[in-house]
């Protein structure tokens, strides 16, 4: 029993797996023409899913190994500035489950508004939903090693992980649907003690997938993400596991950067 | 003014309360853990600082060393050749228990000889380790110390516990945790320290044991319970810190705390404690200073930074009240009468000496 329980989980990660590292190669031809929203169709597909619609977030405060459970939800907000003060504006909402201080796991449900005559005729829709979801882990954490001004206790310690994230939106703006896959690399630094200071920086590499009519096409890019959260900043008030960042996410094309504010609220289940 | 404000306000200065009028303090304790390391290079700025104010509570202190007593492989045979090395570290502990005070060393897995692979020059030559901490049980009472000062390793003679000490304000629930982790021992009576016999032999009897140990404290009495292994902490021993951490997390290392010795240790101890959440859980083990909300207790304590050079990093965890990571240390309890404890922590690394946090400690449970 116990045998057949161990073979149906590898069975279970496998395909996963696979299918992750063979979405670059699925796609037919390049995204690269222009939309009705002056982005290129890659940025497009990124600035219409939740990895370009809304701002990457810093690390999670870890939990004990032996906390069964930390779940929490998060709040986003993104913005991103196109031409002719237009805007897309982007909602998240965004639960978090970690198993035994493992591995985090994410799913965004999101809503991304064009400002008013981003659509230039009625058939076009003015926003879309969105989705995600999100793997993370956490590799490394180091040492005190930086000597930080004013925090005379703490040197900041650092840490690095390593996200992989699907994105889906749905048609709007005369585009249809988008996905994207992206592997990111957060990397952070932490001080202070009873609340905690992180800035961060979110090296990605995504791929973008759009399709108009029946045609697939295929896009990547390189972004890089950052900002700095604050961690515990509910303590001040007395309530604990909140946390509010400040970022922005860049792509490096016209306008390509999303600027958000995320509000996160994580919980241990008392047993 | 305004960064000074801010940086109470974020936590990056200590924070400190108040003080009681040492008069009133009826009963201190001092934990130190993995202090089997004193580098004769180095000034032994935290045993030195240890031994100060231990001298200053006098008879109403005790000093509890919360494991790896001698590094790295425990008490080796008087015919060793590190024999001399071996006093040396013990020593250096011992004379920080001032006359008329109480030291106490619990046995941590490096007096166990660490798994029991000494090597051709190491200092086990047990393969099961029970020999060598049997060693060090018997060597401890035997060594100099100051006149009218109590030492004593306990639990003795590789027996699990617990052993119960009462104080008139606390009571003391010791447990040798190594027992649970080590690969050499059978958990039955085949265990049974030859000369002085062990209370407990089985997983079941211990845990029986630490519940009536609980559950039958006197009026106005505190509990720590202490062991060489946390239940909880933010270190590398929790899977935290360091390039590898992701690994040792599948690595099923007996002295991680996802391992699956430790886990079944960690369960049962915890089922054993949630009858009735004592006020501490103390330990040592990772080489830092933690202080943190427990899960079956109201406070976890890490205080593993004994000796100098040895400090490791710690992850801050959303139970983490106060992390010290890299750093050398100890921590001290005061207790005063009715239900508050002090708790303060002292550090002394690079730019940082003294106490650098104190918090009066209340049953939460």
């Amino acid at each position: 029993m116990r045998i057949i329980s161990r073979v149906r989980t590898r069975v279970g990660r496998w395909p996963v797996i696979t299918a992750l590292a063979s979405l670059p190669f699925l796609s037919v031809s390049t995204l690269g023409a222009q939309s009705r929203t002056e982005l290129t169709r890659t940025l497009a597909a990124i600035a219409s899913t939740p990895l370009g619609a809304l701002t990457p977030t810093g690390p999670v405060m870890a939990t004990s190994r032996d906390d069964t459970l930390l779940f929490g939800f998060r709040l986003q907000y993104g913005s991103r500035g196109l031409s002719d003060s237009q805007s897309l504006r982007a909602y998240g909402l965004t639960t978090n489950l970690q198993i035994q201080g493992g591995a985090l796991v994410s799913g965004t449900v999101g809503y991304q508004q064009g400002s008013d005559g981003i659509c230039a005729d009625v058939s076009c829709d003015d926003h879309r939903l969105m989705a995600e979801v999100r793997y993370s882990n956490n590799l490394i954490t180091t040492r005190p090693f930086l000597r930080v001004p004013f925090f005379t206790e703490n040197d900041a310690s650092g840490t690095a992980a390593l996200q992989f994230g699907v994105g889906w939106a749905e048609k709007g703006f005369n585009e249809r649907q988008h996905w994207t896959a992206d592997v990111t690399v957060p990397l952070s630094l932490a001080v202070g003690q009873r609340v905690r200071v992180v800035p961060f920086l979110t090296p990605s590499f995504a791929f973008a997938w759009g399709t108009t009519d029946r045609q697939w096409s295929r896009g990547q890019r390189f972004l890089v993400g950052g900002g700095i959260t604050t961690q515990e900043v509910g303590k001040w008030v007395g309530l604990t596991g909140l946390d509010l960042s400040f970022a922005f996410q860049r792509a490096f094309s016209p306008h390509g950067t999303t600027l958000g504010v995320t509000v996160s609220w994580m919980h241990v289940p008392v047993r | 003014m305004g960064l000074a404000a801010l940086g109470a306000f974020v936590g990056c200065r200590a924070s400190h309360v108040a003080t009681p009028n040492p008069t009133g303090v009826v009963e201190t304790i001092f934990l130190i853990g993995d202090a089997g390391e004193p580098d004769p290079r180095l000034p032994a700025t935290v045993l030195d600082s240890l031994a100060v104010q231990a001298t200053a509570v006098g008879q109403r202190g005790t000093i509890l060393f919360l494991g790896d007593n001698i590094y790295p492989s425990g008490t080796a045979d008087s015919s060793s050749v590190n024999y001399a090395d071996v006093l040396r570290r013990l020593d250096a502990q011992i004379k920080t228990v001032p006359s008329g005070g109480t030291g106490i060393f619990l046995p941590g897995n490096h007096d166990w000889s660490d798994g029991g692979q000494g090597g051709l020059f190491g200092a086990a030559t047990a393969a099961d380790g029970l020999l060598v901490i049997r060693r060090q049980s018997a060597l401890i009472p035997r060594r100099p110390k100051h006149a009218g000062a109590t030492v004593m390793m306990l639990p003795k003679g590789g027996c699990p516990g617990p052993v119960v000490v009462d104080r008139e304000r606390v009571r003391l629930i010791l447990l040798d945790s190594q027992w649970w982790l080590h690969n050499y021992i059978v958990r039955d009576s085949v265990s049974d320290d030859p000369e002085h016999g062990c209370s407990t032999h089985t997983m079941g009897e211990i845990t029986q044991a630490v519940r009536d140990s609980l559950k039958t404290t006197h009026p106005g009495q505190s509990v720590i319970v202490a062991s060489h292994h946390p239940l909880r902490t933010g270190g590398p021993h929790g899977g935290y810190c360091g390039a590898f951490a992701l690994f040792r997390r599948w690595a099923n290392t007996s002295q991680d705390l996802l391992g699956k010795s430790y886990t079944l240790m960690r369960d049962s101890l915890n089922s054993a404690l949630k009858t009735r959440p004592p006020l501490i859980y103390a330990a040592g083990h990772d080489h830092s200073l933690q202080v943190m909300l427990g899960r079956t207790s109201s406070y976890a304590l890490v205080s593993g930074a004994g000796s100098i050079g040895k400090g490791e990093c710690a992850a801050r965890l959303r139970q983490s009240l106060y992390v010290g990571q890299a750093t050398s240390g100890f921590m001290r309890l005061d207790f005063v009468p009715g239900d508050s404890v002090l708790l303060r922590v002292y550090r002394y690394d690079s730019h940082l000496e003294g106490e650098v946090y104190s918090r009066w400690l209340h049953d939460r449970k």
